[in-house]
């Protein structure tokens, strides 16, 4: 960069997709590089360079910058350095005509920019990737927000998003998610995340070929990571790679790592059997883990056969563990959580560090007294009495309302519901934080939406409901669930006399002078009028097998915004149901 | 199946249907889940999963003329699940606590189950003991008189079981069903909601007993 020139912002591992009018899974069609704001003396500029490729002297020359032209195929290819410069982005702000963000749901994020001076085809797409927990980056969305908002107030009439060209289609096919990165906290992203970007409010206007993304729309989700990066992707989101790390410093990270944790697989290694005898804690939990490693996912090809050497690898990853949170030790249910992970990973110092990251997610599951369960139970209790009152009062009325049943599902993350492939997919969701924290007591809430009418048809109590749930295994459809769930995630965003507690859970921004904490108390076990007719909010995605009906056809249709007046109130009671046991 | 039990030393009345609810308890991995997979089902998996939370089957045998309906709880093992425990031996009017006979510890954590029962169960609990994978005697760690002589002290039931080869497995169940009092009402469990089902292979169809 010149010298006069001033990086206001920066951000690694942000690609740009190139080739988006062809239907290509070709990975050179996404391009890892950087992106940059920066003040120069003509104007404020944003810039996007090509990851420099290591062998390459990439002599950084304000010439080389170009905007991409029209065509954004992809040249033949035979230096891939060379080539990739000449992707490399730089537009003036205020060339720009418009941009656009795709819906925050996904798990990943791209932003397109459409410049003035581009016909309506030319999308130069400067793709923000970020797998998940990641966000945009803030300084860089908040500074677009703030000029476009000046375009459109400086000249209303140009800046009109006419040109919009259809591009969340073809661009969603393409989009695989790709190593990710992100550097701002996720509390600090959720505001500007739940806001509406001015340019979508514009876009709003009814096109043909235009498609827009508005936030009642079921986002078509994408089918997780791309297995290929999977191994890479995981290592950010589970935190054991930082999201502003270089290539370099993940280098060094991770010589360090593989030290750690050879230095405490000594620990244990190197206890002979006398020190054992006078070591009862940690032989005992060497047998536990012994004990569990013979019975975990046997039948997964990656543990099958008698003398698999995994199994081993399970076990020292396990012991390690135990060295490395002692306080902790090792408790069954964690040779779950570890399974899928060392089988997507296939090393023993990574899949360690990641096992080590989803711990710190899901510890206190595990812990002496239980909180972190018991705690969950009572949240689903109070988002279900929100959400489906009916059910809620059956469950309770059914010996159920600790909501028991869902033990297995939070323990370990749902890990015996679904098939491998599933898992993975269904973790990598979780861990983004998206679309709302505790989004998994949302998919419990999806399961038992779909599950309800057989509960209450067949009148089941407590043990039927828990043999109905735990025989469930490898019954659930997962896209539809998450689905539904995230169905369930719009409706209570769009509440608007959603109780505080529930914001609370699901970590929404409580407002200072929030009407609907003083209405749930003031409404003490209130019926709503007209219950019969009432409706209920209806989920997006209904399941004919069980004799819902559908309100509107398909997947992907739009979500109803619920009738405020339909929502019932219920006492906050929701910690009841839980008394009766854990005594 | 329909032989278990086939001895007729009285005539109970026919058709008589009794529901006990029985839970199993022990140490971790001793083989509680396995019992009751061979007592329900007749299988035995080498790498059967630990189990999370609980399960819950059912299976009904017949004893006389009484049609005996067995409510199967089966347990987490592990000591960190212990507080859930009591959830499910609530009410029970049977136990089953499982030790492993090649691991002495796993009886010193037998006779733990054994006397939180006495203390919190039900009173008049029926429990059983149970010694398993006696298939794996050569690596015996638990001897039978041991065992044997503690039952007798506590008035327990006692077997040594195989879910494995499925040694004393029905037995054991049996015994338990032959223990329990059948009258007309001390026997019969918390009288169910109507149109329970329970999805076992056993059928229960309610009215006749399944000896005939
Ligand atoms: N040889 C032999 N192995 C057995 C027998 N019963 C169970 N096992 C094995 O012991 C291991 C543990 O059995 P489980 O039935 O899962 O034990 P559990 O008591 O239910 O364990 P938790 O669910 O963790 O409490 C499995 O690998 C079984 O295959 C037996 O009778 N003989
Ligand atoms: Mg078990």
């Amino acid at each position: 960069m010149a010298s006069q020139s001033q990086v206001l912002f920066d951000k690694e591992s942000v690609y740009i997709h190139i080739n988006v009018n062809s239907q290509t899974s070709d990975k050179d069609a996404h391009i890892p590089g950087k992106v940059y704001l920066i003040q120069k003396p003509e104007g404020t500029f944003i810039e996007w360079k090509a990851e420099e490729v290591i062998s390459l002297d990439a002599s950084q020359n304000d010439q080389e910058w170009a905007v991409i032209g029209s065509t954004c195929s992809v040249v033949n290819m035979n230096s891939k350095a060379e080539i990739r410069k000449k992707y490399n982005i730089s537009f003036d702000v205020l060339d720009l005509k418009s941009f656009k963000r795709n819906a925050p749901n996904h798990g990943w994020a791209y932003i397109i920019f459409i410049l003035k001076d581009g016909h309506p085809m030319t999308v130069d797409c400067l793709l923000y990737r970020n797998m998940t927990q990641i966000c945009y980056p803030s300084h860089l969305m908040n500074y677009i927000y703030f000029l476009i908002l000046l375009k459109f107030i400086k000249d209303p009439y140009t800046t009109t998003l006419g040109g919009f060209s259809k591009v969340t289609n073809f661009l969603r096919d393409v989009l695989i998610v790709q190593d990710a990165s992100v550097t701002r906290p996720r509390e600090e992203m959720a505001d500007i995340l739940q806001e509406d970007i001015p340019g979508m409010e514009i876009s709003q206007q009814d096109e043909p070929g235009f498609e827009v993304v508005t936030k009642t729309k079921m986002p078509n989700r994408p089918e997780g990571v791309e297995p290929s990066i999977r191994v890479e992707v995981w290592k950010f989101l589970l935190g054991y790679y930082q999201w502003q790390s270089t290539y370099k410093t993940r280098t060094d990270e991770r010589k360090r790592r593989v030290d750690d944790y050879f230095r405490m697989k000594l620990q244990w290694k190197t206890i002979n059997a006398e020190q054992e005898k006078r070591f009862s804690l940690l032989k005992e939990r060497k047998c536990l883990i012994e004990k569990d490693v013979t019975r975990t996912d046997r039948t997964h090809n990656f543990f099958e056969g008698e003398m698999n050497p995994n199994l081993q690898v399970l076990n020292d990853i396990l012991m390690t563990y135990c060295m490395y949170n002692f306080d902790l030790g090792y408790v069954q249910g964690m040779s779950d959580l570890l399974s899928p992970i060392l089988v997507v990973m296939e090393n023993e110092v990574d899949a360690f560090w990641c096992f080590s990251g989803l711990m710190e997610r899901l510890c206190t599951n595990f812990e002496m007294d239980q909180k972190g369960m018991k705690v969950q139970l009572s949240q689903i209790h109070k988002l279900m009495q929100f959400v489906d009152p009916e059910l809620c009062n059956y469950l309770e009325s059914h010996d159920s309302g600790n909501f028991y049943f869902c033990f297995r599902w939070l323990l370990i993350m749902f890990k015996r519901e679904f098939s491998f492939p599933d898992v993975q997919r269904l973790w990598e969701v979780m861990w983004t934080d998206r679309p709302c924290k505790n989004f998994h007591l949302l998919l419990c809430l999806a399961i038992l939406d779909t599950e309800k009418n057989t509960l209450m048809e067949n009148k089941f109590g407590f043990t039927e409901i828990l043999k109905h749930i735990n025989d469930m295994c490898f019954a659930i459809h997962l896209q539809e669930t998450l689905k539904k769930a995230e169905g369930i995630y719009l409706q209570l965003k769009q509440c608007k006399k959603l109780p505080d507690p529930i914001k609370e859970i699901l970590g929404f921004e409580i407002s200072p002078c929030s009407s609907s904490s003083s209405s749930s108390k003031t409404t003490p076990s209130s019926t709503p009028i007209n219950r019969e007719t009432t409706p209920k909010l209806e989920l997006p995605v209904h399941v004919k097998e069980n004799g819902f009906s559908a309100p509107s056809s398909g997947t992907g249709t739009a979500v109803t915004t619920p009738d405020d007046s339909s929502i019932e109130i219920l006492p906050e009671n929701a910690e009841n149901g839980m008394n009766n046991f854990y005594n | 199946m329909a032989s278990r039990g086939a001895q007729r030393p009285n005539g109970a009345a026919q058709g008589k249907i009794c529901q006990f609810k029985l839970v199993l308890l022990g140490e971790s991995a001793v083989g509680k889940s396995s019992l009751v997979l061979r007592f329900v089902k007749g299988q035995f998996h080498e790498y059967q999963e630990s189990t999370i939370g609980a399960a819950f089957l059912t299976q009904t045998v017949c004893l006389d003329d009484t049609t005996v309906k067995f409510e199967i709880w089966d347990t987490a093992g592990q000591e960190r699940y212990h507080s859930l425990a009591p959830m499910y031996y609530r009410g029970a009017q049977a136990a089953i606590v499982v030790y492993d006979i090649t691991n002495q510890d796993t009886f010193g954590r037998a006779k733990t189950w054994v006397k939180e029962l006495q203390r919190q169960a039900s009173p008049n609990i029926v429990i059983a003991l149970a010694g398993n994978k006696s298939d794996l005697a050569n690596k015996r760690m638990v001897e039978y008189e041991e065992a044997q002589a503690y039952a007798e002290e506590n008035s327990l039931l006692f077997m040594e079981t195989s879910a494995k080869t499925a040694m004393n497995v029905n037995d054991i169940f049996l015994a338990i069903a032959k223990k329990l009092p059948k009258n007309e009402t001390g026997g019969q469990a918390q009288p169910r909601q109507t149109g329970v089902k329970v999805g076992s292979e056993q059928n229960q169809q309610s009215e006749g007993g399944c000896c005939k």
